[in-house]
């Protein structure tokens, strides 16, 4: 088979689909892209058989047939190539000639055929979201999803879907971030789901160039789908059960506080973090009135401080916390004010961000 | 040292048959599990034997299971129990079907009169054709009960001992525990466990809390060299 296909219109889906593929594969395929052509429409696929993205170019010339080649070759090789080239692949037996000029290179293939899809049969939910919204959404909470810990229901977010709503939760069982957007959905119960970190991390490539497309997504029992134009992507759940933080969660939101200046509190807690260690990035917020005070101490026994002007007039309040927790929950706060409350006797900080009563942030203290 | 505190959760242990581990005493459980679905009205069931043996979890099971069937129910536990009079439990007991838990039975220490009530309760059940669930330490003759009538009533229905789990069953309630929790225990780890702490469940269930919180606290994988640690005190 032949396809010729201009660099800047592969390059974009070759990025996309081959950012799925692995370095280290259980199967050799696995290692490879699926490029198929039919009627002018060309697919190509990658996978690591949990999470698959597929995505389909209009009006290719060519004949029909399909193969699979090295994705991490083929990528490589379109990406240095001059910008307005024009790529030729023809494909017989094991091998594929991508050509372009001058340059040829002679890559070897596997069968199509051998190819492994994620097969769902049927997807009993559905809702449509704008792809602004789902991006707002995933850029409030996924900075708090954990890595790679043993729980593996926390290596993600928790998507909970009610009536015309869609929450994400993600924790690390240190902090947490919780959002809300609206949608049109009509559920008797409520569902959850847990799209695994991988998954997670394409969706907002996915999302890279924000057009206020409308996203279709659906679910079955183990997958979800995610239809946005051209480009598909399944990924499997999580299957696990998520805690349950209700009790925390309820007393949280709220919409008074302390307020600070949003950029003023990242830079000083991002200089204050300089003289904290790498394994603890502990600091101590001492709240009095009228005043917080940032300090941070490493064992070579030298201290920063940090003071911002806050109206406060309660009791002080001295506690711990990691300084890249409250920095990160910082930055995914939209516009000017954050806005601080200490609870309990723990002193479990709270952030949330004026005119936005379904986000909260949560960071655990840190015992110094 | 620092410690990062964890986001205080629901508790994950769930007081269900299914996260029971019934070593030698399948039969016991099975029997509690057909009360528990109201297949032997006016039957009661003592229950006895050690601490830590899981008395008071296939109570809440059996509670959790009518529960979930839609029948009534009530859990009692007799210790910090000040009188039964003052709970609703003669009433809920007079429903048709209901099945009362009492835990940990043991002699009132000030109110003689209580054992009076219980016996009480006990006839109120039968006749409601309802269920009562007994747990204690000892079998009935022998926990020191002042009410010949109460303990010959007791000791008439079944009565069951629970045997303490042996080795190889204390290690698959623990990884069943910590799979319920979101987490596995290598093989290793529960070796480790078993030559290196003590071995009742109430020892291994507490130590089994300080590996989840201590694991999620400093994010780590639960590895021989982490539990080392962790059981020198530097966890």
């Amino acid at each position: 088979m032949n396809i010729k296909i201009e660099r800047a219109a592969l390059l974009p889906t070759l990025s996309l689909v081959g950012s799925v593929v692995e370095k280290q594969q259980t199967l050799p395929v696995l290692a490879n892209l699926y490029f198929g052509l039919e009627d002018g429409q060309l697919t190509i696929v990658g996978t690591d058989l949990e999470l698959e993205i597929s995505e389909t170019l209009e009006d290719v010339e060519g004949d029909n047939g399909a193969f699979t080649v090295s994705a991490r070759k083929v990528l490589d090789i379109c990406r240095m190539l001059p910008d307005e080239s024009v790529i030729n692949f023809a494909s017989s037996g094991d091998k594929v000639v991508v050509s372009s000029g001058r340059s040829r290179y002679t890559l070897k293939t596997l069968p199509a055929q051998d190819f492994p899809r994620i097969e769902v049969t049927s997807f009993e939910e559905r809702f449509k979201i704008n792809d602004l919204n789902l991006k707002r959404i995933l850029e409030k909470t996924a900075f708090a999803m954990a890595i790679q810990d043993v729980r593996y229901y926390l290596n993600g977010i928790l998507f909970e879907l009610g009536l015309n709503t869609l929450r994400a939760i993600a924790t690390d069982g240190h902090r947490l971030a919780q959002s809300e957007e609206t949608i049109q959905l009509s559920v008797e119960k409520l569902r959850q789901l847990i799209v695994p970190r991988k998954a997670v991390a394409e969706i907002t490539r996915f999302l890279g160039n924000v057009e206020e497309t409308e996203i279709t997504v659906q679910m079955s029992r183990n997958h979800l789908r995610m239809i946005r134009g051209n480009t598909t992507m399944i990924t499997k759940l999580i299957d696990g059960k998520f805690p349950e933080f209700k009790g925390v969660l309820e007393t949280t939101m709220s919409a008074t506080g302390i307020q600070v200046n949003r950029g003023e509190l990242i830079d000083v807690l991002n200089r204050a973090g300089i003289l904290t260690t790498d394994r603890f990035k502990g600091v101590k917020l001492r709240l009095a009135e009228g005043n917080i005070a940032v300090t941070a101490n490493n064992p070579e026994q030298e201290e920063a401080l940090e003071e911002i002007s806050v109206e406060y007039d309660g009791e002080p309040i001295e506690t711990g916390y990691n300084v890249s927790y409250l920095i990160e929950a910082a930055k995914a706060i939209a516009g000017d004010t954050v806005l601080l409350n200490f609870q309990g006797n723990d002193g479990i900080c709270i952030l949330n961000q004026p005119g936005d009563e379904v986000s909260v942030w949560l960071v655990m203290p840190m015992r110094i | 040292m620092s410690r990062q505190t964890v986001i205080p959760s629901a508790p994950p242990d769930e007081f269900t048959f299914a996260s029971f581990e019934p070593g030698g005493s399948r039969a016991l459980v099975e029997s509690v599990e057909a009360i528990a679905e109201g297949r032997r009205p006016g039957t009661v069931l003592y229950l006895w034997g050690k601490g830590g043996v899981g008395k008071t979890h296939l109570l809440h099971a059996c509670c959790a299971a009518a529960g979930a069937l839609g029948r009534p129910f009530r859990y009692l536990n007799c210790d910090g129990l000040p009188d039964a009079r003052d709970a609703d439990v003669l009433p809920a007991a007079r429903e048709p079907g209901c099945l009362v838990c009492l835990d940990d039975l043991r002699p009132p220490e000030h109110d003689g009169a209580l054992e009076l009530e219980w016996l009480s309760l006990y006839e109120e059940v039968r006749q409601a054709a309802g269920n009562l669930v007994v747990a204690a330490s000892g079998p009935p003759g022998e926990i020191g009960l002042r009410t010949p009538d109460l303990v010959s009533r007791l000791s008439a229905g079944g009565v069951f001992h629970l045997a303490t789990l042996d080795d190889a069953g204390k290690r698959r309630v623990l990884l069943k525990r910590a799979r319920e929790r979101g987490f596995d225990m290598p093989e290793p780890v529960i070796e480790y466990i078993m030559r290196h702490h003590a071995r009742d469940t109430g020892s291994l269930f507490s130590l089994l809390d300080r590996i989840d919180s201590a694991s999620l606290s400093q994010h780590r994988r639960i590895t021989i060299p982490f539990l080392r640690e962790l059981l020198s005190g530097q966890g």
